[in-house]
């Protein structure tokens, strides 16, 4: 039996004492891609910075190829998981030096002048922007600068990314759909929030849809999630 | 060769070029040093100079605040303090007043570490300027008190530590403040990536694999222990360690790996001409300005300048 990539198991984890995500019990194997779709507030920014070891887990299991994420440290984690926020904070730094951070958690350092940061940088078409400042460029062109970061990583196991389709135009948006697919085809696994629905639908093959922080869709592979589901998980109330 | 290594040679050679000039211009008319005394200041300027350019830069990183400095933020305030006081109640020889004034930095860094840890990190920003302004106003406070307390000429004395001037160290000062700074550069350039990590915020520390919070206790410590040992030998000296990171930044980036030693060139060589103007646009009066007084007053034009820039370019300012 292939082992999963990640396993989470009951997942709970509250706030000021009341959950904002409970029950929750996925696996996610090598090559597989999870897109985690629900309402503002339904608790998928939670599931993703839980299982990036950003929020403690008041109960409940997160495994990654079965070791405890919980039990990793912050650069052990860092090794094997590529991860993005939904709002990265535009530093003042260059598109190649903003990328290049992507190789510390494996280099130990953030070599600007990598190959991998040019070879990234093409991937997402920003190779002619390299040399501009994050601050200068606008938000669809700072978005990809971040995904580069993740993307550039060269070890990681597990990608997790919040709204990676957030501000992009639908060109840009199939760019990074490629971007992932090639990681997923290399043996990677993804894990996405995202309310772009039909791309996220295209690039993932299992959905898990949350409300109010509890399981209201699957996990059911994405070909098989239809409209009505849809509806039905996005429907006010 | 990129832009920015080419303005890093060139602040290099700057900063070789001012130190040279600044060791010919004459002194005042009363007070004539020669030799190495005179070079002696003109060191103690480039080093001060540096210094404090170096921890501007990292504190306004740090605190994602461009008007952070050590003069504003508390610490140099709280070396003052802790200098003051030795100056009223111990002897000031046997390294007592150098203790003093780095027990005083770090009791503040620590005050200001110890205020900030609960703060949302979007409001650190603010909030370290306000709790600076609450060390500066309490340090400020007690050292008035002591100064009453104290008889007229150690009062006097205490006045006379307080300015922020050059003055002729001694060799082994001289060598204790190199050592003191190259340990500092050391540290704060081996944590460069990491700063340019923490920079961007503890989540994203994290999730490149960075623990923000030793990474930022270690740039504080530094930052203390390098003001706890500029405040006993040329007082307090403001507008260096705010105004030249934006400089610097400007120059070569905000990459730490460029921006600490680009700052401590550009420090260096502003701080040796500011003390030069001093020495030689009064020298016909028989007297010299404080540095610190110069420093203000180019100081506080030029950030206004360089935040209207900032400003209107909509730039980040770390």
């Amino acid at each position: 039996m292939v082992k999963a990539m990640l396993e989470l198991d009951r997942l709970r984890v509250t706030r000021a004492g009341r959950p904002v995500l409970d029950d929750v019990s996925l696996r996610v194997h090598p090559g597989e891609a999870l897109a985690v779709l629900g309402q503002n507030g339904a608790g998928k920014s939670t599931l993703l910075d839980a299982v990036c070891g950003l929020l403690p887990l008041s109960s409940g299991t997160a495994r990654l190829l079965g070791d405890d994420l919980a039990a990793l440290s912050v650069a052990d984690r860092a090794r094997r998981i590529a991860s993005l926020g939904q709002r990265p904070v535009a530093v003042a730094l260059t598109v190649r030096e903003r990328i290049a951070q992507g190789l510390y958690p494996v280099r130990g350092r953030a070599p600007a002048s990598d190959p991998a940061v040019r070879a990234v940088a093409e991937e997402l078409d920003l190779a002619t922007l390299l040399d501009e400042p994050l601050s200068q460029l606008s938000g669809g062109q700072q978005k990809r600068a971040h995904l580069a970061r993740v993307f550039v990583h060269p070890e990681a196991r597990l990608f997790v990314l919040d709204e990676p389709f957030a501000s992009l135009d639908v060109g840009k948006q199939d760019l990074v759909a490629s971007a992932l697919r090639r990681r997923t085809a290399a043996g990677a696994s993804v894990l996405i929030a995202a309310h772009h629905l039909k791309t996220a639908l295209d690039c993932t093959d299992i959905v898990l849809g949350l409300q109010r922080g509890r399981p209201a869709l699957g996990p059911a592979p994405s070909a098989t999630v239809d409209e009505p589901r849809l509806h039905r998980l996005f429907a006010p109330g | 060769m990129t832009r920015a290594r080419w303005a890093l040679i060139g602040l290099a050679a700057g900063a070789v070029l001012a130190v040279g000039a600044a060791g010919f211009v004459g002194p005042a008319g009363f007070d004539v040093p020669a030799g190495f005394l005179r070079w002696s200041r003109v060191l103690l300027g480039a080093l001060a100079g540096g210094a404090l350019a170096v921890c501007g830069a990292v504190l306004q990183s740090l605190f994602k605040n461009p008007l952070a400095d050590p003069y504003v933020v508390g610490v140099s305030g709280g070396a003052a303090l802790g200098g003051a006081l030795v100056i009223a109640l111990l002897p000031t020889a046997f390294g007592l007043l150098e203790a003093g004034a780095l027990g005083g930095a770090l009791l503040a860094t620590l005050v200001l570490a110890a205020a900030l840890v609960r703060a949302p990190a979007h409001r650190t920003g603010e909030l370290v300027l306000l709790i600076g302004i609450l060390i500066n106003a309490f340090a400020s406070a007690l050292i008035t008190l002591v100064k009453t307390l104290v008889d007229a000429s150690t009062a006097q004395s205490m006045l006379f530590w307080l300015v922020g001037m050059l003055r002729y160290p001694a060799p082994t000062v001289l060598g204790a403040l190199a050592a003191v700074l190259g340990a500092g550069l050391f540290v704060l350039l081996r944590d460069a990536d990491r700063l340019n990590i923490v920079r961007a915020g503890d989540d994203e520390a994290r999730r490149l694999g960075v623990d923000p919070v030793p990474v930022r206790r270690r740039a504080l410590v530094v930052t203390a222990v390098i003001v706890g040992a500029l405040v006993p030998v040329c007082g307090m000296i403001g507008f260096v360690g705010l105004v030249v990171p934006h400089l610097a930044r400007a120059l070569v980036g905000a990459d730490h790996h460029r921006l600490v030693p680009a700052a401590a060139l550009l420090g260096a060589a502003l701080l040796v001409l500011s003390d030069a103007a001093c020495r030689g646009l009064f020298a016909s009066l028989g007297t010299e300005l404080p540095v610190g007084a110069i420093t203000a007053l180019v100081g506080a034009p030029s950030l206004a300048w360089i935040l209207l820039r900032q400003l209107r370019n909509g730039q980040s300012h770390a």
